[in-house]
Formats: structure tokens, C-alpha cells, sequence
């Protein structure tokens, strides 16, 4: 079986792609606020670009908490799902780009969010079993958005440059880059590593380690 | 360095007789008096290797003005002279401009000439260095930034004409030699007094002098080998490219009277006036709706695609995602990435003219804008320069004007007597005489006299420019350059005034 059937039938899940269609309106507006109507420069891409980060990577953590006892199989399709995302939004960023002429080079701009998806997802799997453990997880709604704004704290308060991926959208970060891809490469590992038994669906008393 | 050398050889080779023959405390005197001797001949090596590095003409820096800058260096390595010079102020805060020049070094004598541009300053820096030491060094505080224009007296009792200028004036002696042969270096002067009392300046020198914009005074009857210079004057007084030049009796009065009369043109604001009108426009994004209209489009097809296209939807998303970037891309991206216009304004008189040009730089993305010639911008911006060039570093989708060093060109557009010559391959269109209105188009080698016509300028570029020049001077345009040829002075040919 080609590996992108269970993408493809991932993404046609309603879920999904509700969350792509509104995720494209989003940055279709952002694009309505900021392309300049008339002469002089165009700001757009520092608008988009951060804008469309922000989302892809809180949407792959709040997929990856929330999918953090979902079997494997069904893990890896939501990743890739995810992936599709970063493509599907590829041509606003492109565009935007293009037009504004940004200092962050294209090459960036165009391959960070593949690494900042799968990094996110798989702290947001994480995030969901530890939240399971720690029989929270009905507040999963709530913790992703405080993980996330407590990742940025933490580059903030100590002047780091390593998990913030409105900062990264916008210029080179070589820390950040190594995180993402150690964050992604551990998620391969956990993701692709046959395990012994999967994992049930958590329950709602949360137990699903 | 040679000397400080043979004196450590010496040395060591005395040592082991020292030691063979001589008790404690007396060798250690004779060691002492021979550091003493070594630390004299090493100062003397030093001063050998003489560096000396002048700012403005004689040493006299105008602030806000090209200055000669002149290093002259003796038995010296190659050297690197670099100049930092902070032109901000309280509220901006510190503006760096920095000038670099590889000095040629070597046995004997090296000169080495250059003209540059200095603003009004809070402190100049400068150190003249090679690669193992510093061969000189100094700095200027903002007390030594005058801005006030040079009156220059090359004469043998200069101060016998001290009450021919106003007690504010900046009254400076200069030898014939520290004339350079360089429009650019006068830009800082008013007058130039040659009296035939001390030696004789070059006819380049003056030439340039009056060309870059100063009033150049002969008095009285110069000697014989000054001769070239009374050429210059002409039957008495004669434009030469932004100056002129006359010849005046020896009597300090009527060098008042001449140096009242005299109005030169107000350079700065003529270049000012080149880029009152930006040169270049930013480009225009495509137009929002069409963006919009595209960005809806894909984003809808993609979601169909993926929502009813199953495995092979999922390939055709990406690539209509692909193809979508690329054409986004080649749509949407400006043609250039840095829009570049010049304009220059030949002022001339004579034969002679002074190019007063002006580039202007919009840059999309963050980037240093290089000249490959001498300039400065005309806003007040950090900058690098040097005989290689300019460099400016300017933020994305912004520009920055330049005035380029000031040099001399033929004149193309001339007076003959009271007719107007196009002596370029060129015709000449807009011709326009302040007083006398449009004159229509100078075909190449053409020549006719000047008639009253429509007093309305072609431009506005020529508009602005008519507001600062005299009555009488005739301005047209060339591609890229707007020529301008100063009325004859007054007692010259043709003059009026």
C-alpha cells in the first residue's frame, strides 16, 4: 500500500479539513489586510510568514497532544497530513515573499516549517501523554496553547533563539534549526520504532501510558 | 628600523667580551648606557620614517565640503589610512562615516593626493598605519569643524590685503604648492588672491580653482612668468566653469569691491534641487484584487483537490502548490531588485563646466549600495568611501541620493558673446534663459542668439533649477545631464551686468 493512502484519507477526514480550509482563510485574510493597495513597499510576508508558522506549528501540537495515544499508523498519517499543510500554504508564503523581498533567504523560509511541523507534533505527543499521566487531559484544549506560549517565554526570558517560531519565521536560526531537527528525528524514532503493544485510545479517566 | 637592527647585533656580539673582562657593577652600567643609546637610535629610526597627513588645503578643513586630503610619507612600508569621522548629534546619535586609502609606501618620498568629503563632524579620527605599526595618528573635535568658506591669499605679505575681506572671513595663506590641480579641492573656497609677490601657482591650479566655483583675484601687473594666469582673466574678467577669474588693480579697496559683487551659485542647493523630485519610483505591487482573486481560487481548488482526489489528489495538491509558488513567484516578483537613476547638472562658463551629479538607489531588499566613484548622500546616513568607491548600507525598499565629488567637463552649452552655441554631438532640447524664456532645441553645432520666448520652464526639474540661477543663464537638457551656462560676467564679451 502506497504510504500516502492513509495521508490521503486522513486529510479527507472532516476534521482536517476543516481545520485546513479555515487555516487557508486565515492566511487569505492576512494577505487581504497587508498586500499593499497601492505604491510603495510591500510588508506582506512579515505578516504572513510568521502568521502561517504560528499556525502550523500550533496546529501540529495540538494534533500531536491530541493524538498521543492514537496508534501509530494513525500518528504518522496526522504527521503527514500535517506535512500537506506546509505544502498547501507553500504558494502564499512563495507569493508574499516574492513580492516583499524579506533578508530571511527563501531557502529558510521554504524548508523551516517542515522541520517545525514534525518537531511540534512530536512535543505535542509528548505534551498529550504526559498530560495523560498526569490525568489532565481534559484540559489538553487549554495546555497546548499555554505549552506554546511557554515555549516563547522560555526564548524570551533567557534570550534564546530556539523554540520561538514566530522569531524563526523571519530570520536564520541555526539553534532552532538544530532543535527542530532533533525534535523531528526523535519523532521519527518514536513514530517509525515498531512497538510491542500500541496504544489504546485514552480514556477519559486519561490513563494512557 | 635598519639601524635599531645593526645596534642589536652589535650588541650580542660584544656581550661575551663583557663578560670575559668585566666585573659586576660596571657591566651592568655599560649595559644600561647602551639600552639608553638603543632606545635613542630607535627614536631617531622612527622620526626617519616620516608621515605626514594634511586635511584641506594648506591644513585648513572646511566642514560640509570636498577637502584635498594629502599624506606624504617617507622611507615608509605600504600603509592603510583610515579616517572615522562622527557626524551625528545629540539626538541622532552617532552617524559613522569611515574613508580608506591604500597609501604606496617605499624608499624616498610618496605622496598621495585624494579629495573627500567632510560633513560637519563632532570628532574626526585618523591613523595612518602599515602593517606592523602606526605611522601617524590625530584627531579634530567639532571646535575644528568651520564651515566657513576659505579665502585663500598665495602672497609674499598676505597680510597687506587682511583688510580687503570681512573681519569674519576665513583669511588663509597658502603656498603656490599646496594648490592642487583638482576642481573638487576648491569646493570649500570663496576667493583666490594672487598677488605675483611669491611664486607662481600652476595655470591647472587656478584654472581648477575658478572652475570649481572660487573667485579668483589677479592683482596688479603679474611678473612675467605668471603670464599664463593673465591668460586666464582674459580682457579683464572671464567665467571659467562655476568661477570665474579677473584681473583687479593692486589696491585692497577695489578687492572689496570685487569680492562684494561677487554672488557665487549655491552648489548645495543646486544638487539638492537635481533630487527635489524622487528619480526613482518604488515599483508597484500587483494589484491587490487580482492577488486576492488567484489566492481564493487556489485555495479552494486545493481543498476540492484533497477532499475528493484521494491518493492521486494528494499528488495533484502538490503539485498545483508547485506550480502555483512558481508562477506566484514569477508574477509577483520585481523585475530588479535595485532601481538606479542619475541626473547631472553642468554648470559652465567658459569652456569649461563642473559636473555636479546626483545617483539615486532604491534597493528591495536590505543591501549596500555601491558607487564606484567618490560620493556622499545628500541625507545624513553611516557610510563607507575611498578611492575605490562608496558604499552605503540602506534598509529594504528605501533609497538613498548621492552626490558624486564634483569634476570638470567641457562645456557643451556655451555663450558666444551674446548667442547660444551647442558645441556637443547632441541637440539640446528645452533650452531655456532665465529672463528670457524658452529657446527651443540647439541642434548639435547650432548657434543663435538668444530671443524672448514663453517664460515657462519645460520642467519642473528645470523650474527649480531657474529659482537659483542668475538672470541671464541658459539651462537645457541632454540625456541624463541638464547643462547650464553661467551669463558672461560682467566687462567680459557679451557680458550684460
Amino acid at each position: 500500500m502506497s504510504p500516502l493512502v492513509p495521508v490521503a484519507h486522513r486529510i479527507r477526514s472532516p476534521d482536517m479539513l476543516q481545520v485546513l480550509a479555515l487555516f487557508l482563510m486565515v492566511l487569505f485574510f492576512i494577505l487581504a489586510i497587508r498586500w499593499p493597495s497601492g505604491a510603495g513597499s510591500n510588508e506582506a510576508w512579515f505578516g504572513l510568514a510568521p502568521t502561517r508558522i504560528a499556525l502550523l506549528t500550533l496546529t501540529a501540537l495540538g494534533y500531536g497532544a491530541a493524538e498521543a495515544a492514537a496508534p501509530r499508523a494513525r500518528r504518522l498519517a496526522t504527521a503527514g497530513a500535517l506535512l500537506l499543510f506546509v505544502v498547501a500554504s507553500a504558494p502564499f508564503d512563495a507569493a508574499s515573499y516574492a513580492a516583499s523581498y524579506p533578508a530571511a533567504p527563501l531557502w529558510w523560509s521554504a524548508t523551516v516549517p517542515f522541520l517545525e511541523v514534525p518537531a511540534y507534533f512530536t512535543m505535542g505527543v509528548g505534551l498529550g501523554r504526559l498530560a495523560a499521566r498526569l490525568r489532565v487531559h481534559t484540559f489538553l484544549a487549554l495546555l497546548v496553547p499555554l505549552f506554546m506560549v511557554a515555549l516563547v517565554w522560555l526564548d524570551v526570558r533567557f534570550g534564546l533563539d530556539v523554540f520561538d517560531p514566530l522569531t524563526a519565521a523571519v530570520h536564520v536560526s541555526w539553534p532552532h534549526a538544530a532543535v527542530m531537527v532533533a525534535l523531528a528525528a526523535v519523532g521519527g524514532v518514536v513514530h517509525l520504532r515498531p512497538r510491542g503493544r500500541e496504544l489504546e485510545p485514552a480514556s477519559p479517566g486519561g490513563d494512557a501510558a | 628600523m635598519l639601524v635599531y637592527s645593526g645596534q642589536v647585533d652589535a650588541l650580542s656580539q660584544r656581550g661575551p667580551r663583557g663578560r670575559r673582562g668585566g666585573s659586576g657593577l660596571p657591566r651592568l652600567l655599560g649595559c644600561a648606557a647602551w639600552l639608553v643609546v638603543l632606545a635613542l637610535l630607535g627614536q631617531a629610526a622612527l622620526a626617519e620614517s616620516d608621515a605626514r597627513v594634511t586635511f584641506g588645503l594648506g591644513g585648513n578643513l572646511v566642514a560640509g565640503a570636498w577637502n584635498p586630503l594629502q599624506v606624504t610619507v617617507r622611507d615608509a612600508p605600504p600603509s592603510t589610512l583610515s579616517l572615522r569621522i562622527d557626524e551625528g548629534d545629540l539626538v541622532m546619535g552617532p552617524r559613522i562615516v569611515r574613508y580608506r586609502a591604500a597609501v604606496p609606501g617605499g624608499r624616498g618620498v610618496t605622496v598621495f593626493d585624494d579629495d573627500v568629503y567632510i560633513p560637519p563632524f563632532q570628532n574626526l579620527t585618523w591613523t595612518l598605519d602599515s602593517a606592523d605599526r602606526v605611522l601617524a595618528s590625530g584627531s579634530l573635535g567639532a571646535r575644528d569643524a568651520d564651515g566657513r568658506p576659505l579665502q585663500v591669499v598665495v602672497s609674499a605679505d598676505p597680510g597687506a590685503w587682511r583688510a580687503a575681506f570681512d573681519a569674519n572671513a576665513r583669511f588663509v595663506d597658502v603656498a603656490a604648492s599646496q594648490l592642487p590641480g583638482r576642481a573638487a579641492a576648491y569646493d570649500g573656497v570663496a576667493s583666490l588672491l594672487v598677488d605675483g609677490t611669491a611664486a607662481a601657482p600652476r595655470s591647472e591650479a587656478v584654472a581648477a580653482a575658478a572652475a570649481g566655483g572660487a573667485d579668483v583675484l589677479l592683482i596688479g601687473q603679474l611678473p612675467a612668468s605668471q603670464a599664463g594666469l593673465d591668460r586666464l582673466a582674459g580682457s579683464g574678467v572671464s567665467r571659467l566653469g562655476a568661477g570665474q577669474v579677473q584681473r583687479l588693480p593692486a589696491h585692497a579697496g577695489a578687492v572689496k569691491a570685487a569680492l562684494a559683487s561677487w554672488h557665487p551659485q549655491d552648489r548645495a542647493a543646486l544638487v539638492s534641487a537635481l533630487v527635489a523630485a524622487p528619480l526613482v519610483h518604488a515599483p508597484r505591487s500587483a494589484p491587490q484584487p487580482l492577488v486576492l482573486s488567484l489566492a481564493a481560487a487556489y485555495a479552494l481548488l486545493v481543498v476540492l483537490t484533497l477532499r475528493f482526489g484521494g491518493t492521486p489528489g494528494v499528488v495533484a495538491a502538490v503539485a498545483l502548490a508547485l506550480v502555483v509558488s512558481l508562477a506566484g513567484w514569477r508574477l509577483l516578483r520585481p523585475p530588479q531588485p535595485v532601481l538606479s537613476a542619475s541626473r547631472t547638472l553642468m554648470l559652465g562658463g567658459g569652456g569649461l563646466s563642473l559636473a555636479l551629479g546626483v545617483e539615486e538607489r532604491l534597493t528591495l531588499p536590505a543591501a549596500t549600495v555601491n558607487v564606484g566613484v567618490a560620493a556622499r548622500p545628500l541625507s545624513v546616513l553611516p557610510y563607507r568611501t575611498g578611492p575605490d568607491g562608496t558604499h552605503v548600507p540602506v534598509a529594504r525598499w528605501h533609497g538613498v541620493a548621492l552626490a558624486l565629488r564634483p569634476s570638470l567637463s567641457p562645456s557643451v552649452l556655451r555663450f558666444d558673446g551674446e548667442r547660444l552655441h551647442n558645441a556637443g554631438p547632441a541637440p539640446l532640447r528645452h533650452v531655456y534663459v532665465v529672463g528670457a524664456g524658452d529657446q527651443g532645441t540647439l541642434e548639435p553645432g547650432a548657434s543663435r542668439p538668444v530671443r524672448p520666448g514663453e517664460e515657462v520652464a519645460a520642467s519642473p526639474e528645470l523650474d527649480r533649477l531657474t529659482a537659483l540661477l542668475p538672470t541671464g543663464s541658459a539651462l537645457a537638457e541632454a540625456p541624463g545631464a541638464i547643462w547650464v551656462a553661467l551669463p558672461p560676467a560682467a566687462g567680459q564679451d557679451g557680458g550684460t551686468r
